[in-house]
Formats: structure tokens, C-alpha cells, sequence
């Protein structure tokens, strides 16, 4: 009898847990944040619902959403020819939202003495043309420029290597982090150290530069002025409609002035009116 | 077979099962990370891969050269080698042969360092141990670079080293430095001459299930060897270990593209390096006798 009971209970724990809702976010390690706000917001307008974000690569985020892994993929970058073709085949279709706006700051070290920087030089730099501070600018040491990156499976430095290189190839020297806090770490400790980050993730302890003139703060990015800034977006699974339920209320809440407002406090700026 | 009952026959069949069970997940292992290696080349020469410094693989103009990044798992193991093996060395020594009140200390001591995960190191390195290499060493420009990585990689490697290396040496039965001693023979003669060489197919074996281990490292040389592709010049250079490259590219790339067969690839090479090792292990082991004398 005893046995039955504890049988019935488990079923009922099992049962219990997959009837509670859940909304599972992957993608963008750049919309992370804001999508960590949001959930937060979410969360305490609606308890029931458990929200998990993973922030490993827009890349990630897309795989997942097509094999049925995540709600919701976070991307930094639009959908590849590839990432369509795939799509196509499992006969899915997906539908973008844009939720914010993020402008890539170009960081260095505070002690540098470095204010601004084009983007023809970027290109120099990041493709190994030009390896000393002094060629850049003569007031600055002739020491070896430290290049960081992300890694290739980031939107950003998909997005980034597109604006700034081309067609070309980042040079063997440039350092590729699999974090954005990890650039930010060593542009803080190293004095000839470059790296580019979403804006968002700008501390006191890195200087971004003004890139073309134009610095990037939230006017700048919202205007169109600053020449490295893209929208982010949210993907879900719409082949059968658009879903219902905690997905599209999140989305939803997302995309409100209140919901909006909180990408300035992330870093990013409103895709939407915020007042 | 005496006294055999059927309950004997039935768990000696499920003992049998498990064993087959891992073998052959062991063996499908294997044949998966052949099936879906071996094609890249079809589409990348042999040269080209195991020749080339330039790995490009998400580029428009593709390339596949696992040279730098190959020369970046030799010499952070090599590095970390260097570090490791003589002080864990010397550490198994003193606690196989010298039992004083500090041994307790150091052997939780050691055992603590072997529960350290290496995320927790490689933020902890990625954070001081960098910084500090960027003040102290002047002529390193970087401060995640092999060097780095090795010091982290040792301090995560020595428990192994020392549990195992201490295995082998207490192995050596005592009555042999007894012996030894009561004959006249100085301490470091006893050691050096007597219990070490009875202990050496163990300790060979020790060095290299580690080494094994340092190779397969991920976490680690991910966040703080350096993250560079490019063939190092001095230590306090960055490289990008093989692993560090799998776990960095693994999640973007699609399946059945070029750049999929090539990670694959270089699992198999991985693996196929750890295959060796563990052979000379078990050959080496074999042939390891006890002088019982």
C-alpha cells in the first residue's frame, strides 16, 4: 500500500513539473543581459513561470531554436544563408523581433592616451597590417599592439570582422576570447591592449573610443551616427503561428516603454518609444 | 565450479553485460568520431591540415591548418611537464618514504587541490595570475599565454601526479630501506638507488595518465592560454590549445560542413594521442617486478 502511495506522489511531482511553465532563452552572449532584466521584470509579474538564459553565441541560439531546444534565440546578428537553408529543410520558419539596438564600443586601456580611431586603421589592425602603437599615432610608444576578439562562434565578432575587415582575415596574433568580460579584463590590465565589446558591457575601467569622431553613447547609436551599431533581436518558432502563452507575453513585455527602458539601464539603447 | 547456484549465474550475466556495455560504447566512440572525421579529407588535403599555421575556418576563403594550434597543445603540455613532474616528484617522495606529523597536512592538502575546478583556477588566473605576469615579466606582452596556462594546468595536474607517483613508491615493501639502511647506505643513496628504480614502471605510468589528462585539459586553456592561432616564439606567447579550439568553435558550426569534419578531425588526433599513452601505460606497467627478495 505503502508503495503505491509513494508511486502515485512521484507520479504526481513528475506530472506537476512538466505542466509548469517554462520559457528557455539561448543565444547572444551581447542581448544576455537586457534578456536577464527582462526575465527578472517577468519573473516577478508572473512567479509561476521558470525562465532559463544562456548566453553562449547568436549562433548557438539559432541552432537551438531549430532543433526544438529553446523558445526564444537571442541573436546579435541576422540569420545566415546557412542557418535559412537548414530552417527551410526541417520546414520550420522563424520570425525575428528587434529589441534593441547595440552599438560595438572599441576599447583600450584609460592610460593609453588614445581618443579616437577610424576604421580604416581598425582594418589595419585587426588584419596584422599595422603592429605598433607609434604607427598609429606618434605621440604614442612604439610598443606591440595586444588585439583581442571574441571567438567565431559570437554575433559580435561576426558583425565586427564584417564592418571593420570584409573580406579579410583576422591576423594569427589577434587573441580570441570565448567573453566579453574576459576582453574587458585584460584591456583593464594591459596598456597596449585593443578590443571591441557591446557597448553595454562598457565599465570605467576600459576607455572606448570615438570611432570615425563619433562616441559611442546611446544618442549617437540611436541617431545612426556611430558607424558601428546593429539592432538585436529575439527569434521564436513561429511555423505554426506565433506561440502563445509566457513566450509571446515575455516578447510582449519586452517591446513595452517599461520593457524598453530597461535596455538603456543594460547598456544598449531602446528600439521602441520609452517614455 | 563448486557450489555454483543460479543467483551466481544470473549477476556473473549482468557483470558480463556491463562490461561488454562500456566496451562497446568505448568502440562506438571510436567509429563516430572516425565517421565523422576521416571525410574532411575529402575536402582538405593531408598537407594542408596537419601543415598549415593559418586555421580560417569560418572565413569565405576556408582554411584548415592545424599546425600553430597543434604547437599550442605541445607546448603548454610540455610547459606544463617541466613544472609539474619534478615537484610532485619530489612531493611523492616525502610522503611514501618519510612519515612525519606534517603528511596528514599535505595529503589533504593535495587531495583538496584535486577537487579544484578548473573554471574557479582559470578565473582566478584570468584575473591575477595575468595581471601579475603583465608587471613582473617585461618582456611578455600578453598575460594570457602559455605560461599562464601551464602554472594553472600544474597546480591542477600535480595531485594527480603525486597520488599516483606515492602509489608506485610505497609499492617498494619498507623491508627494502630497511635493508638498505641497516647496511649503511645513506638516505638519499637508499632513495635514489634502492626504491625508486624498483618504483619506476610506476612512476612512468603516473607521468603518463597525467600527461594524458594535461592533453585533454579544456577549461583551462580556453580561458587563459591566449586564444592566438599562431605558431608561439617564446612561452609568454598565446596560443590556442586543439581542445580549447573544439570547445570554442563546436557550438556554431553546422553539421556535415568542412568546418564540422575538421573539429572532428582533430578530436580523433586528440584521441589518438591519448590511445598511445595509455598503451605505453599498460605495456609499461606490465613489466614493472617487485624484488621481493
Amino acid at each position: 500500500m505503502k508503495k503505491i502511495i509513494a508511486l502515485a506522489l512521484i507520479s504526481l511531482v513528475l506530472v506537476g513539473s512538466l505542466l509548469a511553465s517554462s520559457i528557455v532563452i539561448k543565444g547572444s552572449n551581447t542581448v544576455y543581459p537586457i534578456a536577464q532584466l527582462w526575465a527578472e521584470d517577468f519573473k516577478e509579474m508572473n512567479p509561476e513561470v521558470e525562465i532559463s538564459i544562456e548566453g553562449a553565441g547568436s549562433s548557438t541560439g539559432y541552432k537551438a531554436l531549430l532543433e526544438g531546444q529553446a523558445d526564444i534565440a537571442d541573436a546579435s546578428r541576422w540569420i545566415k544563408s546557412k542557418e535559412v537553408v537548414a530552417m527551410n529543410e526541417a520546414g520550420k520558419l522563424f520570425v525575428p523581433f528587434v529589441v534593441a539596438y547595440d552599438g560595438i564600443a572599441v576599447i583600450v586601456n584609460p592610460e593609453l592616451g588614445l581618443e579616437n580611431i577610424t576604421i580604416e586603421t581598425l582594418e589595419k589592425i585587426y588584419s596584422g597590417k599595422i603592429t605598433s602603437w607609434k604607427d598609429i599615432d606618434s605621440s604614442l610608444d612604439n610598443s606591440r599592439i595586444v588585439v583581442y576578439s571574441r571567438d567565431n562562434a559570437s554575433g559580435t565578432y561576426e558583425y565586427f570582422t564584417e564592418t571593420v575587415l570584409g573580406d579579410g582575415k583576422l591576423a594569427p596574433q589577434v587573441q580570441m576570447l570565448p567573453s566579453t568580460n574576459a576582453i574587458v579584463e585584460q584591456v583593464a590590465q594591459n596598456k597596449n591592449a585593443i578590443g571591441y565589446i557591446g557597448m553595454g558591457y562598457l565599465t570605467d575601467t576600459v576607455k572606448g573610443l570615438a570611432v570615425e569622431g563619433v562616441m559611442p553613447t546611446v544618442a549617437n547609436v540611436n541617431t545612426g551616427l556611430y558607424p558601428i551599431s546593429r539592432p538585436l533581436f529575439m527569434w521564436v518558432d513561429g511555423t505554426n503561428g506565433l506561440p502563445e502563452g509566457p513566450v509571446m507575453d515575455f516578447l510582449k513585455y519586452a517591446l513595452t516603454p517599461e520593457g524598453q527602458a530597461r535596455t538603456l539601464e543594460a547598456g544598449y539603447v531602446n528600439a521602441y518609444g520609452i517614455e | 565450479m563448486i557450489g555454483r547456484r543460479k543467483g551466481d549465474f544470473v549477476a556473473e550475466g549482468f557483470i558480463y553485460l556491463a562490461a561488454i556495455l562500456t566496451t562497446v560504447i568505448v568502440a562506438g566512440i571510436f567509429i563516430f568520431l572516425f565517421k565523422d572525421g576521416l571525410p574532411l579529407f575529402g575536402e582538405v588535403s593531408f598537407k594542408e591540415f596537419f601543415t598549415s599555421p593559418y586555421w580560417y575556418p569560418t572565413h569565405e576563403d576556408a582554411e584548415y591548418g592545424i599546425f600553430a594550434l597543434l604547437i599550442g597543445t605541445l607546448s603548454v603540455t610540455g610547459l606544463t611537464i617541466l613544472f609539474s613532474i619534478p615537484l610532485a616528484f619530489a612531493s611523492s617522495i616525502f610522503l611514501a618514504v618519510f612519515s612525519r606529523k606534517s603528511r596528514n597536512f599535505i595529503k589533504s592538502v593535495v587531495e583538496l587541490m584535486a577537487g579544484l575546478p578548473s573554471v574557479v583556477l582559470g578565473a582566478f588566473a584570468l584575473k591575477y595570475i595575468s595581471k601579475w605576469i603583465l608587471e613582473n615579466v617585461p618582456s611578455a606582452w600578453t598575460g594570457l599565454n602559455i605560461f599562464n596556462a601551464s602554472l594553472v594546468l600544474s597546480l591542477l595536474s600535480l595531485p594527480y601526479f603525486i597520488t599516483l607517483m606515492e602509489d608506485a613508491i610505497r609499492a617498494v615493501p619498507k623491508t627494502q630501506i630497511e635493508g638498505s639502511l641497516s647496511l649503511g647506505v645513506s638516505w638519499t643513496s637508499t632513495i635514489f638507488r634502492v626504491v625508486i628504480p624498483q618504483a619506476k614502471s610506476g612512476i612512468f605510468n603516473a607521468m603518463i595518465l597525467g600527461i594524458n589528462r594535461i592533453i585533454g585539459e579544456t577549461m583551462i586553456v580556453l580561458m587563459v592560454a591566449g586564444g592566438a592561432a599562431m605558431v608561439p616564439m617564446g612561452i609568454f606567447d598565446p596560443v590556442r590549445p586543439l581542445t580549447a579550439t573544439i570547445a570554442g568553435e563546436m557550438g556554431e558550426t553546422e553539421l556535415g560542413s568542412t568546418h564540422y569534419f575538421a573539429l572532428f578531425m582533430i578530436g580523433i588526433i586528440l584521441l589518438l594521442f591519448s590511445t598511445c599513452f595509455t598503451l605505453i601505460a599498460s605495456k609499461l606497467k606490465g613489466s614493472g617486478k617487485i624484488d621481493k627478495r
